[in-house]
């Protein structure tokens, strides 16, 4: 029994070891870091277009689109709080999450207007005379592309692809 | 006529109980981020499930014993609960990875946040559990679970480029964007969303449950190696699905919501009903499964009196499990953890873990006591052996590269 | 215990069906499942008790060879895996005289509510399972 418990514990040693040092290699420069949060935001927002333009075009329900936002915008905020947490070591690095910050709040705001357009119903009943819902979706998604469009720029100037 | 019904419910039954919200979430995630780059593991994987499910249901109709008394039999009582141990957390991840799903899916169906939604899945599966027999458990979820075919309907309805998806499958690489690590980390998880450990306690579970003689085996080998096979295509069709509308538009799947959207721009309003009522009976389906696999476990370990056709009285500490069970992922569900997390981490612990089951059950497969002359072929000795090696390969893999990759981020 | 080295068939008192058969105590008792007249599960062989004298102390010339006196359940199973030995009073024991059969399981010839080692499920049988509306129900 205790010839296999060694060999059970030298077994997870060098697991742990090997998987340490695998991450260790993985282990990388600031653009790297700011990899994940960058690819998360972009997809919540992309996610988020396509939801409206599936609306637009009365494909999608209002329940099941603003499910999405609901979860984009829930996305958004884990994206925030990595970029938050990424201590940056030097100028460019701190500039390159500060501009990120400020584009990952544009995102939320567009995200925010999208959700509360998206969850208004598509016909509003006895000719709606409010500017939400439906009639405000083009606009939103004017917003989300123009923060896409932000995002996709600052990620290639920061060589994140 | 009436014997041809009972093979063709029990084909339409194991297409839809194949998915569940590990195969759901699996599929989808590493359509949108490997295209179809990672089809062939579907492939190995069903194949895999095909043996395993074949050789540990013929285990339960020949010597009429379910796989978890045989594994303490086999191995004895310490490394049997060690292997309980494992088995059972496993079984926990998924049982509150499915009650998550129901709940997501009626979030996507009302726009009700899914949290309101758990109480509701739990007392459901419960009662299902309590109450409804277990044939008509099975075959009522397996047959709605079947309407998850909106996949494959939506497929068609995108007119994909076909020739550029089956160069993909057929000419397996590496995305640009993606590391040899996480491609990897997702064939492992793949292969654990298909080969799920819980299916084999069930499956030979439920060869008790229907009382099976060894007269059943040809039926019950139709069923899987029909029904399991075009399970996996629909699995295909979620991560062509994904492939083809949200991988060019740069989306990563995070949410069940991302995988409704390429059936939304197929089929629209319609297409999401569909779907939406197929992903609550799979995951309902599934999680009945998860349920009453872990009591399974549980009491065939300590030899209780166990089975959906007794009374609830006549299994008290059956019952009783199942209730603890639900009700522990209800609390992991109530800290607000996201269930398509715990989904990704529960294919993952089910490849790690599926050596555990997979041994045993080969090695009383291969035992004249327990199986007489219906031990393996030698033919299946060989393509279980090389399955072994495949086994044991992506279970000591998997940890490091969880850790390596960030659990594939 | 743990060491039990196959018995001679004659010392399986109870066993006259099987005569001739020898029993390995590891590999055809231990961790087997116990079921009883009517098929019910009762619960597994969690470990064995043998007659004669306690481990460790000299055993007197002439002494005879040990038998199975019951077969042992509950929290000898703990003991067994983890070590140590709980005091027998903790014993719940099920006779080796109502033993009928050993195959692949181990049959009894009594009913599972007849034993101390059915306590619990009948506990909670009784005082959960019962309760619950539709509990003493069949499935439907």
């Amino acid at each position: 029994m205790t010839r296999s418990r060694k060999l059970l514990a030298a077994t997870l040693a060098a697991l742990v070891f090997l998987g340490g040092l695998l991450s260790g290699c993985a282990q990388s420069p600031s653009a790297d870091s700011l990899k994940g949060p960058a690819k998360e935001a972009a997809s919540a927002v992309r996610t988020a277009s396509l939801t409206v333009d599936l609306r637009l075009q009365e494909r999608a329900t209002a329940a099941a689109a603003t499910t999405t936002a609901d979860d984009m915008l829930k996305g958004m905020q884990s994206a925030t709080d990595q970029l938050e947490h990424f201590g940056a070591k030097t100028q460019d690095e701190q500039s390159l999450r500060d501009s990120m910050l400020a584009i990952f709040s544009t995102i939320s705001r567009s995200l925010l207007h999208a959700r509360d357009a998206l969850a208004a119903p598509t016909s509003a009943p006895g000719g709606g005379t409010d500017l939400a819902g439906i009639a405000q979706l083009p606009a939103v998604q004017g917003e989300l592309r123009a923060a896409t469009e932000q995002l996709d720029e600052l990620m290639t100037k920061a060589g994140i692809q | 006529m009436k014997r041809l019904l009972g093979v063709a419910l029990g084909i339409l039954t194991a297409i839809g109980g194949f998915v569940d919200i590990g195969d759901l979430v699996t599929n989808a995630v590493v359509g949108s981020r490997f295209g179809l780059s990672l089809a062939w593991v579907v492939l190995v994987g069903v194949v895999g499930i095909c043996l395993f499910a074949n050789m540990s249901g013929r285990v339960a109709a020949v010597s009429g014993r379910a796989t978890f008394e045989v594994i303490r039999e086999r191995m004895g009582a310490r490394a049997g609960l060690a292997n309980l141990t494992a088995s059972f957390l496993i079984n926990l991840m998924t049982v509150t990875a499915e009650i998550g799903g129901i709940a997501l899916a009626l979030q996507l169906a009302s726009g009700v946040s899914y949290m309101l939604w758990v109480p509701f899945a739990l007392i459901a599966v419960w009662l299902v559990i309590w109450r409804v027999k277990f044939s008509i458990m099975e075959n009522v979820t397996g047959l709605v679970g079947l309407s998850l075919v909106v996949f494959a309907v939506a497929l068609f309805l995108l007119k994909p480029d076909w020739g550029s998806l089956a160069s993909q499958a057929l000419h397996p690489s590496v995305p640009s964007e993606e590391g040899p690590g996480t491609y990897w980390y997702y064939a492992i998880a793949l292969f654990g969303a298909a080969m799920t450990p819980y299916e084999v306690f069930f499956f030979s579970s439920g060869a008790v449950e229907e009382r099976w003689k060894v007269k059943d085996l040809v039926q019950s080998r139709i069923n899987v190696l029909l029904g399991f096979p075009l399970g996996g295509f629909l699995s295909l069709a979620i991560a062509a699905c994904a492939a083809v509308v949200l991988l060019p538009a740069g989306i990563s799947v995070t949410t069940l919501s991302q995988v409704a959207l390429p059936v939304i721009q197929a089929g629209g309003q319609l297409a999401l009903a569909v779907l939406i009522l197929g992903v609550v009976a799979a995951t309902f389906g599934a999680a009945l499964e998860t349920t009453l696999s872990s009591g399974y476990t549980l009491a065939q370990f300590f030899g209780w009196s166990w089975g959906k056709f007794r009374r609830p009285a006549e299994a008290a500490r059956f019952h009783v499990a199942m209730i603890v069970v639900l009700l522990a992922g209800v609390a992991v569900l109530a800290t607000g953890v996201d269930p398509i997390l715990v989904t990704e981490y529960s294919v993952v612990f089910s490849a790690i873990a599926l050596p555990l089951t997979y041994l045993p059950i080969l090695i009383v497969a291969n035992d004249p006591q327990y199986m007489g002359k219906h031990v393996n072929g030698r033919a299946v000795n060989i393509v279980a052996f090389v399955y072994l090696v495949i086994i044991l390969v992506a279970s000591v893999a998997a940890i490091p590269l969880m850790i390596a990759t960030g659990a594939g981020a | 215990m743990r060491k039990a080295k196959p018995l001679p068939a004659q010392d399986i008192k109870p066993a006259p069906r099987q005569a001739g058969l020898v029993l390995d105590a590891q590999l055809h008792l231990l961790d087997r499942q116990i079921l009883d007249v009517d098929g019910v599960p009762v619960t597994t062989v969690d470990d064995v008790e043998l007659s004669g004298p306690a481990p460790g102390e000299p055993i007197p010339e002439g002494t005879e060879a040990p038998h199975i006196t019951a077969l042992l359940t509950g929290a000898v199973l703990g003991t067994r895996i983890f070590g140590g030995r709980p005091p027998s009073s903790r014993f719940i024991r099920i006779p080796w005289e109502v033993v009928a059969g050993v195959d692949t399981v181990v049959s009894l010839g009594v009913r599972a509510n007849s034993l101390d080692a059915s306590w619990l499920e009948r506990w909670m049988r009784d005082q959960i399972i019962a309760k619950i509306p539709g509990g003493r129900h069949d499935p439907e």
